[in-house]
């Protein structure tokens, strides 16, 4: 946009009178000293020939300075002092015929010239906002734009860790299979339910996840979880670490009771539970979670650990700062958490 | 085997407050003949030293929880124990040798162990 020229005088003598905006009574009291001032000069200084001019610039200044309704009524009051200073006291309509006219020939100019420079007074004022809003909207871009710079490096940041994360779990997938095939499989499905974790997180903002929502994520590709998983427990929101290492867990859990618990026969079943149980101190609750297979084929304790219950276990031990608990019992196999609620759960508890 | 004393003797702290990362990294190190400790954040990896002043190598993250990060965790071990070699590890940060003490190693996340372990044997022959 291209700025107009201002005259400088004019510009400062407006952002002068809009800093000292005056209450009515003061601006009426300076407009009358003006205009009285004026009067003044006009009878002490001028002939009776043009009284009415002197008073031009001061009613200008005023509707410039102090606005409209001010203006009028210094225009009023010159032409009432400016016909007291040439009235006769003895003629009979105080003032002559054609001083009449031009008192009111006076009133309507110079009422022209309030009105004038009243709607520059205001137009000033528009422009002065128009102005800051604008500088407003430019601090509100230049912020959200650092914004955005903070959220991009964030963002980096968080796809790094997530890199490491999954170079972890193919270095440890590739180091426990037999072979690549095997390997790659497993690969396949643990980095799915790793992304499907990852949706859950994203709906947060990458900030918690509800331990329904994770489950379900973890278990959906089994079509098997409305009937043979029975999940239940409280809503519990956990930080974005906690919650991939859980949703890891259940994956595997659940791969492992297809291959071999439960979920390898026709009728077996997972109960999955978790509760928020007082601790031995009362203001340290603790989060307890089972899973148990019921109903599938006779147990045996597997010779050699994988990826899963390795990860498994020390993960979630670290992750939840407390006791995990693998135990491959008759009736089926049964996996424990038993942790402070506090060391898990998200800080802002959402 | 010959080479038996000399793996008996290696030892490193892996600190990283992300068990996935560092529970892979132990695991590495393990199979390699390292006697491995393991830390979550910057508090427990100056206890596990105190205890085992033995320790030759730290491994640690710079963004952890905690009162100390990565850096000042380096800075400290330099201090207390200074032959320890040290490697600090970032995806948030790219630190230069300004930012760290002396002989340390910065990587950028993730890293390569196996290049990791080359320059111990490296720095340690």
């Amino acid at each position: 946009m291209e700025h107009a020229k201002a005259l400088p005088a004019v510009d400062h003598l407006l952002t002068w009178s809009l800093k000292r905006t005056l209450p009515p009574v003061p601006r009426y009291l300076a407009a009358t000293l003006l205009v009285a001032l004026a009067a003044a000069i006009r009878v002490l200084l001028i002939t009776n020939l043009l009284p009415w001019l002197i008073f031009m610039p001061v009613v200008l200044l005023i509707g410039l300075t102090m606005g409209k309704r001010t203006g009028f009524y210094a225009v009023v009051l010159s032409a009432v002092l400016a016909a007291v200073t040439i009235a006769r006291p003895g003629a009979s309509l105080w003032l002559t015929g054609p001083q009449w006219i031009a008192s009111a020939l006076f009133i309507i100019i110079a009422a022209s010239q309030v009105i004038v420079a009243a709607e520059l007074r205001a137009s000033f004022v528009r422009a002065r906002q128009l102005v800051a809003e604008r500088e407003e909207a430019n601090a509100r871009l230049v912020e959200k734009e650092e914004q955005s710079q903070l959220l991009n490096h964030e963002l980096g940041h968080r796809l790094k860790n997530l890199l490491t994360i999954v170079q972890a779990i193919v270095s440890q997938t590739v180091r426990q299979s037999p072979d690549l095939a095997t390997a790659g499989e497993a690969l396949a499905f643990r980095l799915a339910a790793f992304g499907r974790a990852a949706d859950v997180l994203t709906a947060s903002s990458w900030e918690t996840a509800d331990i329904h929502a994770l489950a379900h994520a973890a278990l959906a590709p089994h079509d098997s979880i409305e009937t043979r998983f029975h999940l239940s427990g409280p809503v519990i929101y956990f930080q974005s670490q906690v919650a991939l290492a859980l949703a890891l867990a259940f994956h595997e859990l659940a791969t492992n009771a297809i291959k071999y618990g439960a979920l390898s026969n026709d009728s077996g079943r997972v109960d999955l539970k978790w509760s928020i149980e007082p601790g031995p101190n009362p203001a340290e609750p603790r989060f307890c979670l089972t899973w148990q297979e019921l109903g599938g084929p006779a147990v045996q304790p597997p010779a050699h650990r994988g990826f899963g219950s390795l990860m498994i276990e020390r993960s979630l031990r670290s992750y939840f700062r407390g006791q995990t608990l693998m135990s491959f019992e008759a009736e089926g196999l049964v996996f424990r958490i038993d942790a402070p609620l506090a060391g898990a759960q998200a800080s802002d508890g959402a | 085997m010959t080479d038996d004393m000399a793996a008996i003797e290696r030892s490193i702290l892996v600190v990283d407050d992300e068990a996935l990362i560092r529970i892979n990294l132990a695991v590495f190190f393990e199979d390699e003949g390292f006697q491995v400790f393991e830390a979550g954040d910057a508090d427990e990896a100056i206890g596990i030293l105190d205890a085992n002043p033995s320790i030759q190598v730290v491994l640690t993250d710079v963004q952890m929880p905690g009162s100390m990060d990565g850096v000042k965790l380096a800075h400290y071990v330099r201090n207390r124990f200074p032959p320890t070699l040290l490697v600090v590890a970032s995806g948030a940060v790219k630190l230069t040798a300004a930012d760290l003490p002396a002989h340390t190693m910065f990587l950028a996340k993730p890293f390569d162990p196996r290049f990791v372990l080359s320059e111990i044997d490296r720095l340690s022959a």
